[in-house]
């Protein structure tokens, strides 16, 4: 679970500074409903590289990959190992 | 941290201007009058190496690093006074042969890159619609799926080269109902069945580079055309901006170079009052400041060079440069032609052509304003 907490306290706290309150589920949908614009997800992927050592290729930025702090997670635990 | 260039980027430097000097600048006046696109040029930048300069040998390059093609490719503008050229070549090279490089399959580089670096072939990118500009992911190009590939439909706009393309990378929806998260990026080849393209559109400045639309009717693309995953095409177009908008304006730089040179001589043989020009504050002032203008803009070309040479990200810095430096060449295009004077607003002088150029730079790849909101997203605003 830990990644998907970092996750989200950087997504709810950084990203959104509390503009959609806290109560973002690790399931929720980020992208299509716009919770979180372009340049954010651009923000996301510079933090995501940073904070868990790895490079997130353009091609990988996808709504595969990005749709919920759930896949996101997934994804970056999939390079991990 | 090293700010000065090697021997071997230095020789490059020397060689390309001597080449672009020598073979590049023949009847530019009438060209740009014509609006005629110099193929055989073309053809002589590739076999000096300018297309394939960044391209790994493997594909018919030459595979410099990217600070050395930077350098390179200031070197080129400074010789050669054709910035529709030079324009035509980087565009090509950050908004089509980069992306090929990054996310192509071996058989796309195989096929594609090796035919661009020699010359044989000419690359568009197709993103802007008559519809969406700045609001890019708004396109309206559809992919549907069919076997073994895709249909597609729809127009793209304002592409350079596209009257002569040889392949042209389009975007498309292939999920419309996922927005930018459903376009996927496509490789077209002329003479594909349902694809064409417009004659060349007239413009007011980078004459010598044709620019048009291409047409996309029913037009089937295999699978095996399309560049990188499903859905990812959006990713791949913010990827493509990062290197196009770090570099296109490398050999307008150069040419920012050259017309600081030319004007320093002018401002130091044209004498009024009985001194040179160049005595005048206000003349000096100007030219300080094409100065600044110049040095501030090699700052923010070579350190987006350094960064994606070092494989980190820089979409800030890109967008940075871009705005810095096509704000630059406007600027110190019309201090060139207020300093020149009179002469500077005859065509022959050739000043009042750079002016004309310089323009389009702060519309094409994104607006300045379209900068701004860029830096001041990535800033958390």
């Amino acid at each position: 679970m830990e990644t998907r907490e970092t996750l989200k306290h950087f997504i709810v706290n950084d990203l959104l500074s509390g503009r959609n309150g806290a109560d973002i589920g690790y399931d929720d949908d980020l992208l299509l409903s716009g919770v979180i614009n372009s340049l954010e997800v651009v923000r996301l992927v510079t933090f995501a590289e940073k904070k868990f050592k790895t490079r997130i290729p353009p091609e990988d930025v996808t709504i595969e990959h990005f749709a919920t702090i759930d896949t996101l997670a997934t994804y970056l635990e999939s390079r991990a190992g | 941290m090293e700010f000065g260039w090697t021997d071997e980027q230095q020789r490059w430097w020397d060689d390309v201007v001597a080449f672009a000097r020598r073979e590049l600048n023949d009847a530019l006046v009438a060209r740009d009058r014509d609006a005629t696109f110099p193929v055989e040029n073309w053809k002589q930048c590739a076999d000096f190496g300018i297309q394939g300069s960044f391209i790994p040998e493997a594909y018919g390059g030459r595979g410099l690093d990217m600070l050395t093609t930077i350098h390179l490719l200031e070197g080129l503008g400074y010789g050669c006074e054709d910035n529709g050229l030079t324009l035509a070549l980087n565009g090509q090279m950050w908004s089509v042969q980069e992306p090929l490089l990054r996310f192509g399959t071996e058989a796309q580089k195989q096929k594609y890159l090796t035919g661009l670096c020699a010359g044989d072939m000419f690359g568009a990118h197709g993103m802007t619609e008559p519809e969406s500009g700045s609001d890019a992911y708004s396109l309206q190009t559809q992919a549907e799926r069919r076997d073994g590939g895709y249909v597609l439909n729809g127009q793209k706009t304002l592409v350079g080269l596209a009257p002569v393309a040889s392949i042209a990378l389009v975007f498309a929806k292939t999920n419309p109902a996922a927005g930018r998260w459903g376009i996927s990026a496509f490789i077209i080849e002329a003479g594909t069945p349902g694809f064409t393209v417009s004659p060349p559109k007239d413009k007011m400045g980078l004459r010598t580079v044709p620019l048009g639309d291409l047409f996309l009717e029913d037009c089937f693309i295999p699978e095996e055309n399309r560049l990188g995953p499903e859905g990812a095409g959006a990713s791949i177009f913010n990827s493509a901006m990062e290197w196009e908008r770090s570099f296109i304006f490398a050999s307008h730089v150069g040419a920012m170079a050259r017309q600081l040179e030319k004007t320093i001589a002018y401002a130091c043989q044209r004498e009024q009052y009985g001194q040179p020009i160049g005595k005048f504050q206000s003349v000096s002032n100007r030219i300080a400041n094409m100065k600044v203008r110049l040095e501030t803009a090699r700052h923010f070309l070579y350190k987006a060079a350094w960064l994606l040479d070092n494989d980190q990200p820089a979409m800030m810095e890109a967008a940075m440069a871009k705005l810095v430096l096509s704000e630059a060449f406007v600027e110190s295009s019309l201090d060139a032609i207020r300093l020149h004077g009179g002469k500077g607003y005859l065509a022959d002088c050739g000043v009042e052509r750079e002016l004309r150029d310089a323009v389009g730079g702060v519309i094409y790849s994104g607006t300045s304003d379209i900068q701004r909101n860029l830096i001041a997203g990535l800033l958390g605003l």
